[in-house]
């Protein structure tokens, strides 16, 4: 079962919060889906999942609006929001409302509840919880009807180290099972372990869909140089060897060269060939983050 | 909607407000029921008393009391509401059944059936003092019949009130704002215009809700009878249930 959105707009007054968003979510693999706060991500969520009326265009699950799902809680789980039970109920009974009103037993309820690990704190009033056992009922919550979709919007968010590892181990289980799994995430780095394709969103708008070995491939290599002859190496660089040209030079500053497009040995071969004293010569990658950052606008 | 409904009722029955609003309304009850039965012939000097229970209007004043925890039971309803909105509880809610108009209508049903429930315990307490309260004295007899009309009135007035509730907090949403604004409406605006315009005055809900408790030709207000009385309340509450439902349809929960 696939999600598609289909050329989302919403727009609250004057601000427009997301703006003619259109990307499928494959089944059987965890999709991220990226942007920095305030880049639209919760409400194409809330879109999706009927809480929120679009300015137009649409987002489907399996070609249903979620308003014509008969039984949501049974096709698409969603986890949108962790604070959002009520303080003075147990976490069993905040389920069981849940439960009760999508037609479901108190043993959906134990079922869920044991999935996340949560058991032990059945009967404790939610107002007690962590953020992290906030987290991990609002994911019980959307587990409840066993659905073959699962929606969550920053689940990792409140979750210690170890949590993190669980939750990855989760979704990606949910993955292998067929389901179609979407979280979204303001932190690359937090699920960029979890997830197998990547929908990047900034200002509410489409800035890429790929998958992550498609966004890795995109970290550009280069070659960083540490002379004292810094501006007549930038020279030499240039005119290249034997018709091999850098596509891009930086002068970092007086004594760093950044060179892209160029193998480390011809720029070491340059350089030994005319007696340029080295500090320093070693290949860097950028951060998988730096790229995420550099696409949404942000700054590193 | 028969699982929605169930679902409410949980609602209702897990939180600690209930217990506390139920408590309170009885408290209440008791408080008008002995207030109103004790001070009346009481001479203060000033020479404005009530009459004593010898003369009809005083005897029909206790048993009216009866029905003054209606204020707790609106209270109550809007809570039932706006809670889902403080404590972020609508986004599941809606996220489980999207047709916004069955959750409303599923929290009608059972807020109205919890007012009933309300007017049953208030009476269970109050209905015994009142009875103890007016015979133990020289009192006016008036017929078993019109007490058991208001015990009627003030429960099914529970219900409609527990219903228009549910409905201000749809389309008020902030809590204090709803609880803080009802209080304002019934105890001061209404008050006023029953003093001043009671012709007004009758046709508004609280006016509504004291015909339903027989509370005909007292202070000064000569209120519509039970019946077209209840009929009134009833049309309030269907009208801004209707508009709520409207409202809450198209708002967007975020």
């Amino acid at each position: 079962m696939s999600i598609e959105f289909r050329r989302l707009t919403k727009h609250f007054g004057g601000t427009h919060a997301v703006n003619d968003l259109s990307f499928t979510v494959a089944p059987g693999r965890v999709t991220g889906f990226l942007g920095p706060n305030g880049s639209g991500k919760s409400t194409s969520l809330r879109c999706l999942t009927g809480l929120v009326t679009p300015t137009s265009g649409e987002a489907l699950i399996d070609g249903q609006r979620y308003v014509d799902i008969p039984q949501p809680s049974r096709k698409i789980g969603a986890g949108l929001e962790a604070t959002g039970f009520h303080p003075g109920r147990t976490g069993f009974n905040n389920l069981m409302v849940m439960a009760d009103a999508a037609g479901l037993s108190a043993s959906a309820v134990e079922s869920s509840l044991e999935q996340v690990g949560m058991t032990f704190a059945r009967d404790t009033k939610v107002d007690a919880y962590s953020l992290g056992m906030k987290q991990r009922l609002a994911l019980a919550g959307a587990l409840l009807g066993d659905p073959p979709v699962l929606v969550l919007d920053e689940p990792a968010n409140g979750l210690d180290p170890e949590g993190i590892a669980w939750l990855r181990n989760f979704l990606q289980y949910k993955a292998s099972l067929g389901n179609t799994v979407l979280v979204s995430s303001h932190v690359l780095s937090e699920v960029q372990q979890t997830v197998d394709d990547v929908v990047i969103i900034a200002k509410g708008r489409l800035v890429k869909a790929c998958s992550l070995d498609e966004l890795v491939a995109e970290t550009q290599m280069h070659v960083e140089v540490v002379t004292p002859e810094a501006a007549r190496f930038e020279t030499l660089l240039r005119s290249g060897l034997d018709g091999h040209h850098p596509s891009a030079i930086r002068l970092k500053n007086q004594h760093i060269i950044e060179v892209e497009g160029m193998p480390i040995s011809t720029v070491g071969r340059i350089a030994v060939q005319n007696s340029i004293e080295l500090h320093g010569l070693r290949e860097h990658r950028t951060d998988l983050e730096d790229v995420f950052l550099s696409l949404t606008g942000g700054t590193a | 909607m028969i699982g929605l409904i169930k679902s409410e009722f949980r609602k209702i029955s897990t939180t600690r407000m209930t217990l506390i609003l139920l408590i309170s309304s009885v408290f209440l009850t008791a408080l008008y029921v002995t207030l109103y039965a004790l001070l009346a012939g009481y001479d203060n000097g000033t020479g404005q008393t009530l009459p004593p229970l010898t003369v009809e209007m005083s005897v029909r004043m206790v048993y009216s009391s009866l029905g003054s925890a209606y204020i707790i039971v609106l209270v109550f309803g809007i809570i039932g509401f706006t809670q889902e909105i403080r404590h972020r509880t609508a986004t599941l809610t809606y996220l489980v059944s999207p047709h916004r108009g069955q959750v409303i209508f599923a929290k009608f049903v059972s807020h109205g059936v919890w007012g009933i429930a309300f007017a049953v315990v208030n009476l269970i307490v109050g209905l015994p003092l009142a009875l103890w309260l007016v015979n133990s004295r020289p009192h006016f007899d008036i017929p078993t019949s019109d007490i058991i009309n208001v015990a009627l009135g003030v429960t099914v007035a529970f219900a409609l009130y527990a219903i228009l509730g549910v409905a201000i907090g749809a389309l008020v949403r902030n809590q204090i704002a709803a609880i803080v604004g009802a209080l304002v409406w019934v105890m001061i605006i209404e008050a006023v215009f029953i003093a001043i315009l009671p012709n007004v005055g009758k046709w508004m809900p609280a006016g509504a809700a004291s015909s339903m408790m027989q509370a005909r030709a007292l202070d000064g207000a000569k209120y519509l009878d039970p019946f077209p009385g209840g009929l009134l309340l009833l049309s309030y509450a269907i009208a801004f249930a209707v508009i709520a439902t409207f409202t809450t349809n198209r708002r967007d929960v975020s």
